[in-house]
């Protein structure tokens, strides 16, 4: 619905503007009035017809302190009245401008009314509803007597205003304000808010049953700042930041199924194996909120049966297949990581390279392929590590001695025919220096063969 | 040691410095009221405006004044700021030049014949008789006598708010009077007229409309003729629109109401009429009520007085409320003020929610305590029920709210002045309802006379419990007068945090410059400007306002 325009401005705004022109008039035909003989009393000041004051009884004796000889009516030119000093009693606000009669009159002696405070000379608008001490809420120093400090007062109460009712006029809450009435105003938002909560529909608080207890969900400032309380589901990881639709669908905020699978059931159906495999729905007891990857599987009792999951990790792995490795994975692989699987290899003996061409081939030291190593791997290793294999040649020493660090070609000079060995390739077995240290052995000859049949340890001697 | 030897010193060092051709007046203190006394001689005695004078109190200390007003016979003296007020008969003495006329008589104690300040006495003297009184005393002129007059006053104000970060705006204004025709029928009635019209808006950013509300009306809150109720008319009438006189608990009236006062100070007395609904279109019509009251005066002065009113009402011409109304004064003393009210309703079988019974709708109670004029205590207590009626007298409550509400209070305050220019202040309330309680406190200091003559400077702190929200906040506001211009500033901060927030951040700081400004624009016009800024977490408003009132 448009504002109501008149003369092209809203029509409170005439009006307001109305009222100020309405208002001069009113005041120029009050000041023409006066001066065509409405005259007014000075402040604390006299005229004859009003009478004098009364009651006189507790005024000095000497009337001369007041009055001129002359006349009743005259009063001395230098009288003046402190009404603070003389009477005990000072005079604020409006009191100071007003003529002695309005309370010094015929209706008795003013302490009487004094004693009861504002309300013995002031009609109470508020029917004593409020108390007796106006100047609580009013200024009674200004000229007006709007209410001073009203978000300092209004915090005495039990709605201290907050946000946006800091900034609310009074009369939007307590319809009766310009006539004083704030007797039994509600602090239930929804008293004053019913229209916000019937157009909160996004989502629709009326059909969820949240008509009370605005508070816990919104601060007095901006309803569509809403914090609500979601800590019995806490929206955090995968379910920040989602609409409300995103899981209440269709308004539904009442009663809605905490369990993960109520709202993940489709992810359920298409993850991997858990259909399949009867996985549990809870799905807290694999994954976070944080995201459907890097689920911990509580892997505890579970001792067989570790292909019904892994399959794939098994086709996938290296070897498995191929060799047939036992589809119990539990013999060789821990649930904390496939790396370091542990292979028993009790009972294997023979065909080691079957699993592990990888590693004979890649050895450098010797360089098995090169050198022509066998592949029957256990002649040399154990099932305990690569780095233990061990190599016999003790019959010929070469770990020490004069043939201690030699490879292994400078002596089997044919690649994998390690039966075959020089001993007279080397510099210092020369066929003349050899020849002058055997020119007295008996059989002696300039062969390989022959220096072994002599000097199967490598020795001189 | 007692006082009395130090002010006879004191009175002994004044006089041994006069001037030899001083002259010392005795004088005696006739009479007194506020910080006021008055003496037995005047001009023809020697003594002027300005002169200082001391007394001689019974305790032997001395009080100190000047004198201010001066007749033939006796003077005025207006005590200096914090001296002891002299009893009737206190002596006291005032230096004066020798020089004055009548002083050297008067020092000497001789008086001689006062002068004749008034013209000769006109009345033969065999016109008095015995029973007629040398000294008449001043009555007023009579209700009757006096000429029909026009008084009262008229405004036009303007209150508007706009908050930016809301998109909210407000506007209130009005044009209205008060005023009072007195005797218009010779009778010594007055004629009492009160309306406002005003104009009403609201809007609450939204581009739908819900939000926006305008209204224009005309409240009429008084149009009313009373006669009587004077000291020498014990009978009141009251006829038109006006609030109850005898027991204004009962609320407005479109009606009559008659009051009769006892030559004891009791009253009693009866209404009948309608009841205006409290709200600005004072509708009327629906609500008829009968009442009868009646307050015992235990002293003429009514000092201490209990009261019981008993209003019947009918709602579109159903029964609705039986209505008693309690109340006491006492003033046991000059420093303790005692004041009690209470409201009680009695159910029968029709009331559905509270059901058959009397209950206790609202009680009051405050108790003040000012053993001297700069200090004092005050204790109040409440207790605060929603009736159960037809008419609309507020918003429409739920029957659990009916049934159940219930809020009471307790508050303790106190003040004391330090020194002549310092006030300190602090209050304390709790508060409970049927779902909650909390307490709100605040301890402040006024000082006067900070930077001007008539300036001051307040600062309070204050804690705020409230059934939302809670939190601390400061307020700290200057004052000064300029010329007749009154100017007031501002500030004041709070910081609330929200109480069940499910969110993360339930903080909310507020702060508020806030101004008033009061021009006198002539000895009948003013004008009152006052304006606040908000700055806070979501909060950017401006209000402001003005009143233009002229009185006649």
């Amino acid at each position: 619905m448009q504002p109501r325009i008149v003369f092209g401005m809203p029509r409170a705004h005439a009006a307001i503007l109305s009222l100020a022109l309405a208002l001069g008039l009113l005041a120029c035909a009050i000041d023409g009035g006066k001066r065509n003989g409405w005259d007014p009393v000075e402040p604390q000041q006299w005229q004859a017809e009003r009478g004098p004051v009364v009651p006189h009884d507790t005024f000095p004796s000497d009337c001369g302190l007041c009055h001129e000889g002359s006349s009743w009516h005259a009063i001395r030119d230098d009288f003046s009245f402190d009404h603070a000093r003389q009477a005990g009693l000072a005079l604020v606000g409006a009191h100071q401008n007003a003529e002695c009669l309005r309370c010094h009159n015929d209706r008795g002696p003013v302490e009487i009314f004094a004693q009861r405070g504002c309300i013995g000379c002031h009609e109470d608008v508020h029917q004593g509803g409020l108390g007796a001490t106006c100047v609580d809420c009013h200024d009674e120093a200004a000229t007006d007597w709007r209410p001073k400090a009203a978000i300092a007062e209004h915090a005495t109460t039990r709605f201290p205003l907050v946000g946006a009712h800091a900034s609310t006029a009074c009369w939007a809450c307590h319809p009766g304000a310009q006539v004083g009435n704030f007797a039994n105003t509600t602090t239930n938002c929804v008293d004053c808010h019913a229209k916000d909560l019937a157009l909160a529909v996004e989502p629709d608080h009326a059909i969820q049953g949240w008509t009370d207890s605005c508070q816990r969900c919104h601060l007095p400032t901006d309803w569509s700042r809403a914090g609500f309380d979601h800590r019995f589901f806490s929206l955090q990881g995968g379910h920040s930041g989602l609409s409300c639709n995103a899981c209440h669908s269709g308004n539904d905020f009442g009663g809605l199924d905490s369990a993960c699978v109520a709202c993940h059931a489709d992810d359920y159906q298409s993850a991997r194996n858990h259909v399949t495999l009867n996985y549990s729905t809870d799905c807290t007891q694999c994954h976070t909120v944080q995201g459907w990857k890097g689920a911990n599987f509580a892997h505890t009792g579970i001792v067989t049966g570790c292909i019904a999951c892994h399959a794939s990790e098994y086709n996938s792995a290296p070897d498995h297949v191929s060799q047939g490795y036992s589809t119990e994975c539990g013999k060789c692989h821990t649930v904390n990581s496939w790396q370091g699987g542990n292979f028993p290899h009790t009972g294997i003996v023979t065909g080691c390279n079957r699993c592990h061409a990888d590693e004979y081939a890649a050895t450098t030291q010797p360089n098995h392929a090169t050198s022509g190593f066998g592949t029957s791997c256990e002649q040399c290793h154990n099932t305990r590590t690569w780095g233990d294999g061990t190599f016999d040649h003790s019959e010929f020493p070469i770990f020490n001695g004069h043939h201690a660090g030699l490879s292994c070609q400078d002596c089997h000079p044919v690649p994998g025919a390690f039966r075959q060995f020089t001993c007279i390739s080397c510099h210092e077995h020369s066929l003349r220096t050899t020849n002058s240290h055997h020119n007295r052995v008996q059989g002696y000859t300039y062969q390989s063969s022959a220096c072994y049949n002599c000097h199967p340890n490598g020795q001189g001697d | 040691m007692k006082a009395f030897p130090y002010g006879a010193l004191a009175i002994l060092l004044l006089g041994s410095f006069a001037r030899a051709d001083d002259v010392r007046i005795e004088i005696r203190v006739t009479s007194a009221a506020g910080s006021t006394v008055y003496v037995d001689r005047g001009s023809a005695n020697g003594l002027a405006d300005g002169d200082r004078v001391q007394f001689r109190l019974d305790s032997g200390a001395i009080a100190n004044g000047t004198i201010r007003n001066v007749s033939a016979n006796s003077a005025r003296v207006e005590l200096d700021p914090l001296s002891a007020r002299p009893s009737l008969g206190s002596r006291g003495e005032v230096v004066v030049p020798d020089s004055r006329p009548g002083a050297s008589q008067a020092g000497r104690g001789d008086l001689g014949k006062p002068p004749v300040d008034h013209p000769p006495w006109t009345q033969a003297p065999e016109s008095w008789d015995k029973d007629r009184p040398l000294l008449a005393p001043a009555f007023a002129i009579t209700p009757e006598e006096r000429e029909s007059r026009l008084f009262g006053r008229a405004w036009l104000r303007y209150d508007g708010t706009w908050d930016a970060q809301g998109d909210r705006n407000y506007g209130l204004a009005a044009v209205g009077t008060d005023m009072t025709l007195e005797n218009p029928f010779g009778d010594g009635g007055a004629l009492r007229l009160d309306a406002e019209a005003f104009t009403r808006m609201s809007d609450v950013g939204s581009d739908d409309g819900l939000y926006q509300y305008d209204d224009t009306r005309v409240r009429l809150d008084r149009f009313s003729y009373q006669v009587g109720g004077t000291v020498d008319r014990p009978n009141q009438f009251l006829v038109g629109r006006f609030m109850q006189a005898g027991v204004p608990e009962l609320g407005l009236l479109d009606g009559g109401e008659w009051n009769h006062r006892t030559d004891g100070g009791s009253e009693f007395g009866a209404s009948v009429g309608w009841m205006p609904e409290p709200f600005p279109d004072r509708m009327s019509f629906q609500d008829l009520q009968a009442a009868i009251h009646y307050r015992h005066a235990f002293d003429v002065k009514r000092q201490n007085s209990v009261g019981i009113a008993y209003q019947n009402t009918w709602h579109d011409g159903e029964q609705d409320r039986n209505l008693f109304v309690l109340d006491a004064e006492a003033r046991p003393s000059e420093e303790l003020s005692l004041r009690a009210a209470a409201w009680v309703d009695l159910y029968d079988s029709a009331d559905t929610i509270k059901g058959s019974g009397p209950e206790l709708t609202q009680a009051r109670f405050s108790g003040t305590w000012t053993p001297t004029p700069g200090a004092g205590v005050g204790l109040f207590l409440s207790e605060q029920r929603i009736p159960e009626i037809l008419r609309d007298e507020f918003l429409a409550r739920r029957a659990d709210d009916v049934r159940n509400s219930v809020v009471d209070r307790i508050g303790l305050n106190g003040w004391t002045t330090v020194g002549q220019r310092t006030r300190l202040d602090a209050r304390i309330e709790q508060w409970s309802d049927e779902a909650d309680d909390g307490v709100n406190g605040e301890i402040g200091a006024t000082f006067s006379e900070l930077f001007g003559a008539r300036s001051s400077l307040a600062a309070t702190l204050q804690y705020a419990d409230g059934s939302y929200s809670s939190g601390p906040g400061a307020r700290l506001q200057a004052r000064d007068t300029f010329g007749s211009t009154n100017v007031s500033l501002g500030l004041q901060s709070f910081w609330f945090s929200q109480k069940d927030y499910g969110g993360e951040d339930d903080q909310l700081a507020q702060h508020s410059l806030f101004g008033t400004v009061d021009v006198p624009l002539s000895d009948h016009w003013d004008l009152s400007f006052v304006g606040d800024r908000s700055i806070g977490d979501e909060l950017d408003s401006w209000t402001v306002g003005f009143l233009l009132q002229t009185r006649f």
